[in-house]
């Protein structure tokens, strides 16, 4: 195989960058109240295309994670309010010789609250090393829809991920209502989500693993009942046909539904998504579908 | 540890392990592990699964992954909690292999099989005191406590735990593709050959790396829980 001619991009110490949004809900319609920002994080003056819900896009200027880099972001959903966060384009993460690349988000949504993580995709480019964190914290009522498409190298370059390492993780915890007390003891882990993708490892190819297709994508959505949960597959029924291009399962555990896409590009994975995205959000946040303006273009 | 029990039954006669080992790694241990495949019969199904070689490569992999990375981890962890009578730990561990599980149907299967021995525990030794959060044991806690209870040492534990998990997918791949005796023979062979590997390479592993998720068999173990005729159960 001939080698895949991407420049390796060090940064020295590294980019640090670190967000905190902070949601209220004020007068009718959910209002962004920005927090503590450094490094090259940031955050556009959000839409209303829906008149209530506040649709902010996060932008990360350099375009691109490289070794040494660390990517911060907190948000925090207050109570009943409605937030939708989406990155306009996709995040690469870049070829690396030395230290990982990170992403940290933490997101905490209190009683109420919604919130809507949509990003476009993650690029790990072969060579990457990359750690990518997501942790939500869910108060009694709070509604989570989230997903991550994660693409390993970019097979229309010729780069199969021949190098490289990326630790995912996931994890969703609510408050235990029964336990007064505050603090991390009073909660509930329901979902740990943990993936270890390193190039050369059978996981990549095998048919229990990621079954050589090189996008994996999962939406994880919060609180789900077991009728929700039936109408849901009923419309998306589990198709795992050895030649579609597109494998899907969806199950539920501890009330966090988790639907798992394994794709050949990302765009594929991203319309199944939408489409998913389009009928889960009216029953679980009571709002139509509204798509960000970005989507459309 | 000193312990009355194992002074009688565990005299250095031989390097065999306790005789008691081999209740728990019996197929009659009463915890119904052989009626679950976890996704293969589904995998068979859709023809990702057709032959000994695919059922073996099926089974290994995640033996080395699944086992490695998440089960064998946690139930070292659980072993020395319960030895430290650590319930903070246990409940905390327990509660994390749980939310681990990647399907409805894998989770059940895990309180299912923790529940049956848990039972068998309590018939057995009524004056066992256990707390009450045992109302979601995974297999994993109930084996702790019962290898604890036997001393039967941790790298041994983990062996066998390890040993009724393959067991139970190479009887459903034999069941299942189908294939002949030996080529079950075969997989339980090769996986006797990595297992020593798995369970070492378990013990290095630090606690925030612990976990795994391997989407194509979560996906399925999803599709097999709609799955229109079945012979494992979901």
């Amino acid at each position: 195989m001939r080698s895949v001619s991407s420049p390796t991009i060090e940064s020295g110490s590294g980019w640090q960058a670190s967000q905190r949004l902070n949601y209220v809900f004020e007068g009718g319609r959910t209002r962004l109240r920005r927090g503590l920002n450094y490094g090259p994080l940031y955050v556009q003056k959000p839409f209303y295309p829906e008149g209530d819900v506040c649709h902010t896009y996060l932008l990360h200027p350099p375009g691109g994670v490289a070794g040494g880099d660390s990517l911060d972001l907190k948000v925090c959903v207050k109570k009943h309010a409605h937030a939708l966060l989406t990155v306009p384009a996709a995040t690469k993460f870049y070829r690396t010789s030395g230290a990982a690349a990170e992403q940290h988000q933490h997101f905490e949504i209190e009683t109420g609250g919604v919130l809507e993580w949509l990003p476009m995709e993650t690029l790990f480019f072969g060579g990457t090393r990359a750690v990518v964190t997501t942790d939500v914290l869910l108060h009694p009522g709070a509604v989570y829809i989230g997903w991550e498409i994660c693409c390993l190298g970019r097979p229309a370059s010729a780069d199969h991920f021949g190098s490289g390492s990326v630790d995912l993780r996931t994890t969703i915890r609510s408050t235990d209502p029964s336990i007064d007390l505050a603090g991390p003891a009073a909660t509930i882990l329901r979902l740990n989500d943990r993936c270890h993708w390193q190039a050369g490892d059978p996981i990549l190819q095998a048919n229990w693993g990621l079954h050589g297709r090189s996008v994996c994508a999962t939406l994880y959505a919060a609180p789900v009942d077991k009728d929700l949960l039936d109408q849901i597959l009923r419309a998306f029924e589990s198709c795992t046909d050895m030649s579609a291009d597109l494998l899907h399962g969806i199950s539920a555990v501890n009330g966090v539904m988790t639907a798992r896409v394994l794709a050949r590009d990302a765009e594929s994975a991203n319309t199944w998504l939408r489409q998913l995205w389009t009928f889960v959000r009216p029953r679980m946040a009571r709002k139509p579908a509204c798509a960000p303006r970005i989507w459309q273009t | 540890m000193a312990c009355r029990q194992c002074t009688t039954m565990n005299t250095s006669r031989s390097s065999l392990p306790d005789p008691r080992f081999w209740l728990l790694v019996s197929p009659m241990l009463p915890v119904g592990g052989y009626s679950y495949s976890q996704g293969l019969e589904h995998a068979v199904d859709c023809k990702w699964v057709t032959c000994a070689a695919q059922a073996g490569e099926w089974i290994l992999g995640l033996g080395e992954t699944s086992m490695g990375r998440l089960d064998l981890p946690v139930l070292r962890r659980m072993y020395r909690a319960v030895q430290e009578h650590d319930l903070e730990a246990l409940r905390g561990w327990n509660e994390f292999l749980l939310a681990n599980r990647e399907t409805a149907e894998l989770q059940a299967e895990d309180v299912n099989m923790g529940k049956a021995l848990a039972r068998l525990v309590n018939d057995l030794y009524p004056n066992l005191t256990w707390p009450d959060f045992e109302t979601q044991p995974s297999f994993a806690l109930s084996f702790a406590r019962l290898c604890v209870h036997w001393c039967i040492d941790i790298n041994s534990a983990c062996t066998g735990f390890a040993w009724i998990w393959c067991e139970n997918q190479a009887a459903a791949a034999v069941k299942l593709v189908p294939l002949g005796q030996t080529d079950g023979q075969r997989i339980l062979l090769r996986f006797a050959q990595i297992v020593p590997d798995i369970v070492a390479a378990s013990s290095r592993v630090d606690d925030d790396a612990i976990g795994n998720t391997s989407p194509g068999m979560a996906i399925a173990s999803a599709a097999h829980a709609r799955q229109y005729t079945r012979i494992f159960r979901s």
